[in-house]
């Protein structure tokens, strides 16, 4: 048995009472994460200290770096030899991190980032929750791509999430974020953890002499620094075995084609969604994260005063799983979504359903209640 | 390290050194009397000195024309990054790769402004990481905008009107945050170049050389030299050895460059401590679940 | 008395003259020809003049040049 076996052993089968932020760890932990790059911000800032503590007991390495781009900038770098990486932030260390995620894009570096949205824009209120990070999520960094993100809603989901996400890191070669808000990620639920292998891990395709490292198929092998393979990572725009090539319009094209085809391809496969109630629904209530919570309470009351209302939650948010969206909402006249934002879900919902969506926003820091939804929810079914 | 490279053997007649070149890449895309195609030379030679096989090197840059001298030049692992974090990177690479030689070469602009910040805490940390910063006192690659390391008065892009700040002194800042090698040379001394390469190389902490080298079209613009040999001139006349600096003046040394080994010291190595720190931490946490 | 061989390879030199400002013995001079690069190459002239100091070898940007001691009338090609 390897170091990590032997210790996360003790922990199968258990069920332990736990802070969302400190499980996302945990999950880090049972995921073979061998790094992590952390920098203190409000409402992450446990994710790097549990990190500290778990992951020299498993024979991984913390390293706290000057700041978030250094943090993301060296998770990438220990990616390219091996690693399986993760760095955890908030929302202006998120901004921060932008142009490396849109290199580990480029260059095809499977890493999580975990964003425990706060309310914003700049500093914000640092310690309340918020869901205002969605669209950057989607588009922080510049130019053409796609990305992976996922949104948990409890603790266990904060695990099992980022176990998750580095699974799909590996196998699509590209960062995933992990997008927390501070009220999942600090509260506090209990936490079953499963009997951890090292052969459940997953792990990228590996490049051997004569492979091309990008390009060639849709998801590359890749090369390993000292695998004595030359290889040459760069994000300028590359040629299938690595090599910079800007002039080329079709190089350009079919490079950055393939990266952005690789993640909508498999929208399907990556589609994640918790559907409740939504047969014969002429309502639904749309949300993700901590906001779902009362929106399922919100959902409940009115189906038990037999109104039709439905549930569904986006475990998984971009991808945007739209062809799903489409179908579950095809005969249900409205929507309704609570956020934790002036209307980024809802913008992007607005783009797959024809029939009207109204944005139910709470900005401030608090989570919606139950009673709030449930009373928009009334108001728009009459 | 001590290699026996069988393959990428140049020609009878060419350099030898060329079996460290991408094959088919040369000539380089620098501009006519570069000092960067200096420093690939002599990286070349020092590692070629050392008998290293480069399969356990792996070079770590950033962006801009200096950058550019290992990538895609030097015929190993090569990991291009971004402005300014070449040596965030090269952290996250150096801890998870112990056995390669990790090395960075980028320019001044690239390691002493953007990144300033990542230059001084791996100093401070003192990774083992061999950085060889080019200093050509300018940002070339976008056309010559003004530098931390360009002089006052000198007229960039950015400073049409001439340069109201003073030039930084990266060797010092460096060697005061905490690297254990720190040198500055320039593409005049080519044979010192070697051996200060050499030295870094083979030094186990953060080992610092600063290159200071010729940009004869974005900086020979500025300053009126136009040739590579107007600048080797100048370096030439205005080079102090160490020694010899320690008994001038500050005014002596006004327009002076010091060029020398600046610092050599052992000094715990950040690499190290953290593997200990490991082994130790895993070892009492197995002992402990035993019990 | 050491003879050196000294080539500079025409594909490579950009005629950036490092070599004739390294050069004490004057081994070099640019060329009047236009090689295929579009450039006058620096050319070997005086290679029996050649020390075999090597600095030019190593401060040529492109590595374009080789010193290689041997050849009794210290051929240059």
């Amino acid at each position: 048995m390897s170091v990590r076996e032997q210790y996360l052993s003790r922990y199968a089968g258990r069920t332990e009472f736990v802070m969302g932020d400190e499980a996302a760890a945990l999950g880090a932990v049972f995921s073979g994460c061998s790094f992590f790059g952390g920098y203190p911000i409000t409402p992450a800032s446990e994710i790097a200290e549990v990190m500290a503590r778990e992951l020299p007991k498993v024979g991984g390495f913390y390293v706290q770096f000057e700041d978030e781009i250094a943090s993301i900038s060296g998770i990438i770098g220990a990616a390219w030899s091996g690693a399986r990486s993760m760095t955890a932030t908030s929302g202006p260390g998120f901004s921060l991190m932008q142009e490396a995620v849109g290199y580990a894009v480029m260059t095809e570096t499977p890493c999580v980032v975990v964003d425990v949205q706060r309310s914003g824009p700049s500093t914000g209120q640092a310690t309340k929750p918020a869901q205002g990070d969605i669209m950057q999520a989607r588009w922080g960094t510049h130019g053409d791509h796609e990305i992976i993100a996922v949104c948990p809603w409890s603790v266990q989901e904060c695990f099992d999430l980022v176990r998750d996400s580095f699974a799909l890191s590996e196998k699509y070669r590209t960062p995933v974020i992990v997008l927390m808000d501070g009220a999942v990620g600090h509260i506090r639920e209990p936490l079953t953890f499963p009997h951890y292998t090292d052969a459940d891990i997953a792990t990228r395709p590996r490049a051997k002499e004569g492979d091309l490292v990008f390009g060639g198929t849709k998801v590359p092998p890749m090369a390993q620094i000292g695998d004595r393979l030359n290889v040459h990572i760069t994000g300028s725009t590359h040629k299938p075995n690595g090599m910079r090539d800007v002039s080329t319009k079709e190089v350009h094209e079919e490079l950055v084609l393939r990266l952005n085809d690789k993640i909508t391809s498999a929208r399907e496969e990556l589609t994640r969604l918790d559907v409740r109630q939504m047969d014969g629904a002429r309502v639904a209530v749309v949300s993700l994260g901590a906001t779902a919570r009362p929106a399922l309470g919100a959902v409940e009351k009115a189906r038990d005063a037999g109104h039709p209302a439905g549930f569904i939650r986006l475990v998984n948010i971009w991808p945007f799983p739209g062809p799903a969206i489409t179908e579950l909402l095809a005969d249900v006249d409205l929507v309704l979504v609570p956020e934790m934002n002036l209307g980024q879900l809802s913008r992007e919902l607005e783009r797959f359903t024809r029939c009207p969506v109204h944005c139910l926003s709470k900005i401030g820091g608090v989570v919606h209640t139950v009673e709030e939804i449930h009373t928009a929810l009334m108001e728009q079914i009459s | 390290m001590r290699a026996t490279l069988t393959d990428n053997i140049p020609a009878p007649g060419q350099n030898p050194l060329r079996r460290y070149v991408r094959p088919g890449i040369l000539p380089t895309i620098f501009c006519t009397g570069c000092g960067g195609g200096t420093v690939l030379n002599c990286f070349c030679k020092a590692v070629d000195e050392l008998g290293y096989d480069p399969h356990e090197m792996v070079m770590v840059t950033g962006i801009g024309c200096s950058s550019w001298i290992p990538s895609p030049y030097f015929l190993a692992d090569t990991l291009h990054t971004t402005h300014g974090r070449a040596i965030a990177f090269a952290t996250g690479v150096r801890v998870m790769s112990p056995k390669m030689k990790v090395v960075v070469i980028a320019g001044d602009g690239d390691i002493s402004g953007i990144g300033g910040n990542h230059l001084i805490h791996a100093a401070r940390r003192n990774v083992d990481l061999t950085v060889l910063m080019v200093n050509n006192s300018i940002y070339g690659m976008t056309g010559g905008q003004v530098a931390p390391t360009t002089p006052p008065g000198v007229r960039t892009t950015t400073t049409p009107h001439g340069n109201v700040e003073t030039q930084f002194d990266v060797a010092s800042l460096v060697s005061a945050a905490g690297a254990s090698y720190v040198a500055r040379w320039t593409t005049w001394h080519v044979l010192d170049l070697v051996r200060s390469f050499k030295e870094a190389l083979e030094h186990t902490g953060f080992s610092f050389v600063e290159v200071i080298g010729q940009c004869t079209t974005s900086y020979g613009k500025a300053v009126g030299k136009r040739n590579a040999a107007d600048f080797l001139a100048d370096y030439k006349d205005r080079s102090v050895r160490l020694s010899k600096a320690k008994k001038m003046s500050e005014e002596e040394l006004e327009d002076k460059i010091v060029v020398g080994r600046l610092k050599k010291r052992e000094a715990p190595e950040f690499c190290q401590r953290l593997y200990q720190q490991v082994e130790q931490v895993s070892s009492a946490a197995l002992a402990e679940e035993g019990k | 008395m050491r003879h050196f061989q000294v080539h500079v390879d025409p594909e490579l030199c950009d005629g950036c003259a490092v070599c004739i400002f390294f050069c004490k013995p004057a081994v070099f001079r640019l060329s009047p020809e236009l090689s295929r690069r579009g450039v006058f190459p620096a050319v070997p002239e005086e290679p029996e003049a050649c020390t075999g100091c090597t600095l030019c070898e190593l401060g040529c940007p492109q590595l374009a040049i080789a010193v290689n001691e041997g050849g009794s009338e210290g051929g240059a090609s």
